[in-house]
Formats: C-alpha cells, structure tokens, sequence
C-alpha cells in the first residue's frame, strides 16, 4: 500500500533536499523495477554467477586447499600459451573475414527495397535455421578432398588444395557460421543512417563514394565496432567448428579445455585455462575501449 | 548561348527554368506537366498541401528525384544529366541533415573541404558563414548541442557557405515554434537579399509563402494551379482552390443575369438573391460562376445605412470567434453561411448570438472565379 502512494508524479522529495528530486517517487519505480528483473536476476544467480564462483574456486583449488599449481602448468608449458595465441588468432581473422564479407552484405541489405531485402535477409537467417553440426558436416562434404571444389579445380586442369582439416577449414567455417551476427549487427546500425545525411552530402559536392566515405562509414561505425565485438566474443570461445574442420595445430582453447575435462577429469586445470580466456579478453577489450572507445556503441545518434 | 555574365560583374543568383516537368511513380503521377520560369534573385515558393507535389519537385531539381519528363535548366544550361553534387544548389532539409559526428564548423567546411578550398580560406570562411547566420564562435559544438533554431541556422550556413547561386530550401522552418519561426522568415530574407541568391522555397504554410515570396506557385495535384505575386493570389485566384488554400475566402455561386457597361456583373446566387461582381475578360449573362468574397472584406452593421456597399444581404449571426486581432462572424442566411472577419470591436461589444444584422460588401471584392475548379 505504502508503495503505491508515491507513484503520484507531484509527490514531495520525502527527506532528500537535492533541489527538490522526486526521491521517495524514484524509489517506489526502483522496487517496482527490482520486482521485474527478479526471476532474471535469480536464473543469472544460480545458473551464472554461481558457477562462475565455483570455476575460479576450483581454478585455485587442489585436494589439499589453495593452489597456483594450475596456472603454474599453464606457464610451464609453452604448448597452452601457443593454444591462446592460436585462439586469438583465429578469432581475430574470423572477426575481419566477417566484417570484409558482411559490410558490403549489410550496405546492400540496408539498401535494398523491400522484396530485395527479405530474399537477401531469407538467406542470411536460413543459415541460423540449420543445426550447427548439420551445417559443420557439409562443409566438410564441400572443401573435402573429394569434395565439389577440389572436384572442380581438377575438372579445370588445376591441382587439388587442402582446405580440410587445417587453418582454412577454420577459418572458412567460423566464418560462415557468425557471418549472420556481423551483418545483423551491422544491418540494424545501417538501417537507423538517415538516407538524408547522403542526400546532403551528395548536394554540397561529394561524389557518392566520398559522401560514403565522409558520412555513411562514420555513422556505421557503431554497428562495426558492436558486430566485431559480437564475433570476436563467440570466436574465442568456438568449439564444433574447429574441432570438425580444423587439423592438430589449430587446436582452440575450448578443444584443450574440453580435453581436460572429459578425459583428464582434471577440473582445476581446465577452470585455470577459461580464468585466462576470460581474463585475457576482458583485459584485451579494455585496451581496446581505450584506443578505440566502445562509447561509440552506446552513443545515441542526434 | 553563353549568358551575358561578363568578368568582374558581381555573382548572382541563377534564373531556373522548368520545362514540362513530370514525375510518376507506376501509375501514380506524383508531379504533372510543371513549367515555370524564376528570375535570377528571385525568391519563389511553391505551396500546396502535403502531396502536392511540392517536394518531389524541388527533388528533382536538387537532382535526388530523376524526373520522367521534361528538362531543368539552370542558368539556361539543362541540367538533367547533371549528378546533384555538379549542380551547384545549396539545400536545405527540412529535418536540416546535419552531419551528427561532425561539429559544427566541420559540417559547414564540408562543401568546401570538397571543392578542395585551402584550410585557411576554408576557416575564414567558416567563421563568416557563422557570422552571417549569428552564431559566431559556435565551430566546435556539436549539432546535438545546439537548439533547434541553432540547427536550422547552421544548415542554412553550410547551404550558402560555397555561394551557391540558387538555394533550394524544403520546408526549413516546420519543426521551430510560432515566434522563431517568424524571426528565422525574416532572417533568411535578409541573406538572401544580401547574397542576391535565386530561392526556391517549399512550404505548406501560407503565411509563410505570402510574407516570404516575390512570387508563390500553388500546386495541387502535382500541377501548378496559379503563380503571382502574394498580393495577385490573395486579391484575384484564379481558383477555389487557390482562393481557398491562400487566406479563406466565402464561396457563392450562381448564374450572371447581365454583364454592365461599367465593368459590374450582376449575379443570381442559388438562392434567388443578386449580387453585383467585377468582371475581368469574357463572361456573358448565362455563364455559370462562383463568386469569392473574403472574410475581412464583408462588413457588419445592426441596421441598413445608406452608405453601405451595394450588395447587402441579411442574416442572423450563428457563431462568434474571438481570434486576438479580429473576431470572426459565421452570418446565417437560409441556405448558406457567410465568415465575417472584422476588427470592429465596437460593433462586438453589441453583438449576440441571434442578432439580425447586414452583411455587406462591395462588387470591387467579389472574384469570379471558373466555375469548375480544378478538383
């Protein structure tokens, strides 16, 4: 009862004299608010946050209480500092291949009239459509050594390449696969970029490619940075892809983890190996917000 | 031909020429058959309501809107195969386009930076460009800082920063409140007096096109129904529509009885009573009319005088509306209706609701019109 009263919008600053804010108001919208996001809140408690805790326990954690052993295994051999360098590696040319691939895609789609657009969108999300192992095998089906490209460079006269189980199965896969994310991340930027600013730009004397280059790419940037880091995020922690397409030496972080756990039942060190992943993304994002400014995602257009 | 611009003679604005002009989206014709001709320096409107065509016109002369007949010529030169950043037109939009990530100065450096002007000239420039519009000292805010009427004073800035010779403008002052919108009218005239630039304005707002224009072509439909002078629109239409779009105006139609040596017409309304018209050119007794008399130019009176204006009809007074500067009457006969707009507060002061009273006007006020406007 008592909460409902303040919900009057000339209810009196009950107590709190800052110039006369609203405070016992905020507060009755601040309980209704908290009651919303509960059920959220409990699921992200059990579900996330405990097993968060547990995981950098364990990292820490040997029969006989605290230990640095695990991250000391990780120092000692160069084997896993190479798996993260790998890792990065991967995601990086992943993230680039996508924004190469998805920019121009995007700028079509954003573009596009509306029969154009839903055929080009069709096809973007019916690769969301198919189960990811499904979608994993037939790419293995096509850039097999027996398989239609392979089949067609020999049909032309010209060798066979190798592009199963080594670094471009990888990277043609994962590419594939988070495609749909760059260009939906770009696709909803671009669509928000008031075709007018080109119209402007195109009356005060630029050609279409500078008034590109002047206003459309500044504005699409939000969408750049937002789809980089969407693809960059789940490229780190990529499993299937890399383990079906790629050869030994593209081993990702999540295959060692995965190692780990299911045959060496070694938790502890496992655990050790994703408080790095994380850590070293979080601290890799951080210098990014630094240099690039992640402001920029957030930042609301006029 | 090359015009008669010689060397050293001052820049000025450019005469714009449209021919035939048309412009159809599938079946549906957005713009038909526009032909107008503005004078270098000249400031033109074109008004209409929404779906006029107004716009799309003004599109294809800035050249977004490619148009499905007729030619453009600017300075006598046509333009159609021209791309808009070659056409030289300073715009301004109606939602002013202001780059967002860009500050202030580098929106209005803009057309410069890509005509490759020098930094100095460019910053130069710039700040007198600003000052133009009284916003000096405003380079390195961002569009999103500033108030509407600041927006608006920027695009303006960067529209006629590069001393376009013609400048197109798209309803420029829709978004700003009563007052400011009145300053900002004021304020672009006085740019362009001062820049002598060709304006072509696009407004749905009447006021605004009558304070504004040298001239104002109305359209409807997508044609243009009427062009004039702001005084020639008001006093003659040639139009119901016009006549009614351009201030209000009372309808009264009828049949002409017989046409006078002393350029008076006498018409039978519908309703059995005259009233005598001035008449231009050819009517003869038997042609169908429709009168427009405006509102200001009816007057009022409790009772019949002598020095009333000859015709005079009598009422009961149905409504009245106090607007501020004037009151507006809606007079009852029979069958129709009448608007009296008067700034006699003496006679409001007696006024009821129910009064009898006479309505009368003077044949010099009454337009015939066609018959059939254009629907």
């Amino acid at each position: 009862m008592e909460q409902r009263e303040p919900e009057l919008p000339l209810a009196p600053a009950a107590g709190d004299g800052a110039g006369g804010r609203p405070a016992s108001r905020g507060r009755g919208r601040t309980s209704l608010t908290g009651f919303l996001l509960l059920p959220a809140l409990v699921f992200l408690a059990i579900f996330f946050a405990y097993p968060m805790i547990d995981i950098v326990v364990r990292s820490f954690a040997d029969p006989g209480g605290f230990t640095l052993a695990h991250y000391g295994q990780v120092i000692e051999h160069p084997v896993y500092l190479r798996v993260f360098q790998i890792t990065f590696e991967i995601a990086f040319t992943v993230t680039l291949l996508t924004l190469l691939l998805g920019y121009p895609l995007a700028y079509v789609l954003a573009g596009a009239g509306k029969l154009a657009a839903s055929v080009i969108m069709a096809c973007v999300l019916l690769s969301f459509f198919t189960n990811i192992l499904v979608r994993t095998y037939a790419w293995m089906i096509i850039l097999g050594p027996e398989g239609v490209i392979n089949q067609l460079l020999r049909y032309e006269g010209l060798g066979g390449v190798k592009l199963l189980y080594n670094r471009y199965g990888v990277l043609i896969g994962m590419t594939y696969a988070l495609l749909p994310y760059m260009v939906l991340t770009l696709y909803s930027v671009m669509r928000g970029i008031d075709r007018r600013f080109l119209q402007a730009a195109r009356n005060l004397g630029a050609s279409d490619w500078r008034a590109f280059w002047h206003v459309f790419l500044p504005l699409s940037l939000p969408g750049v940075v937002g789809g980089s880091l969407l693809v960059f995020i789940l490229s780190v922690g990529y499993f299937i892809t890399p383990r079906l397409l790629g050869g030994a030496r593209d081993q990702m972080i999540a295959m060692v983890i995965e190692q780990h756990v299911e045959l060496g039942v070694n938790w502890g060190f496992a655990s050790a190996l994703a408080i790095i992943l994380l850590f070293l993304t979080t601290a890799g994002f951080m210098l990014y917000d630094r240099l690039v400014g992640l402001k920029a995602l957030f930042e609301s257009k006029v | 031909m090359a015009g008669p611009r010689g060397e050293g003679v001052a820049r000025r604005g450019a005469p714009v020429r449209l021919e035939g002009l048309e412009k159809a989206y599938g079946e549906t014709v957005a713009v038909r058959d526009v032909t107008l001709s503005v004078a270098a320096g000249e400031f033109i409107t074109l008004l209409g309501p929404s779906g006029s065509g107004k716009t799309t016109t003004l599109m294809m002369i800035a050249g977004f809107v490619p148009e499905s007949a007729g030619e453009i010529y600017i300075d006598d030169r046509p333009i159609g195969r021209v791309p808009p950043e070659r056409r030289e037109l300073g715009m301004v939009f109606q939602s002013y386009a202001l780059f967002p990530h860009m500050s202030v100065a580098e929106n209005i450096s803009f057309p410069l930076r890509m005509r490759g002007w020098p930094r100095g000239e460019i910053r130069q420039k710039v700040a007198s460009a600003l000052e133009m519009v009284k916003l000096p000292g405003y380079e390195e805010r961002a569009p999103r800082q500033l108030s509407g009427g600041q927006q608006q004073r920027v695009a303006l800035a960067r529209a006629i920063v590069f001393e376009p010779r013609v400048l197109l403008m798209d309803e420029p002052l829709g978004s700003l409140d009563k007052k400011l919108r009145e300053h900002m009218q004021a304020e672009i005239k006085r740019i362009q007096r001062q820049l002598d630039m060709t304006v072509i304005y696009v407004t749905h707002d009447q006021d605004e096109a009558l304070t504004m224009s040298d001239r104002i072509a109305v359209m409807h439909h997508g044609r243009i129904q009427q062009v004039g002078s702001p005084t020639a629109l008001y006093d003659e239409p040639i139009n119901a529509f016009v006549a009614d779009f351009i201030g209000e105006s009372n309808f009264l139609g009828g049949t002409v009885t017989s046409v006078d040596a002393d350029g008076t017409a006498e018409v039978r309304h519908a309703s059995g009573r005259t009233f005598r018209a001035a008449w231009h050119g050819s009517v003869r007794p038997g042609t169908s009319v429709v009168a427009s008399i405006r509102p200001e130019r009816l007057t009022l009176a409790a009772e019949g005088a002598a020095d009333f204006p000859c015709n005079l009809w009598q009422g009961r007074i149905s409504e009245i509306i106090f607007i501020g500067d004037a009151t507006k009457y809606k007079i009852a006969l029979e069958d129709l209706i009448l608007t009296v707009k008067t700034q006699d507060r003496d006679f409001g002061a007696r006024a009821r609701m129910g009064d009898e009273v006479w309505v009368g006007w003077s044949p010099a006020h009454t337009t015939l019109l066609h018959h059939a406007p254009d629907p």
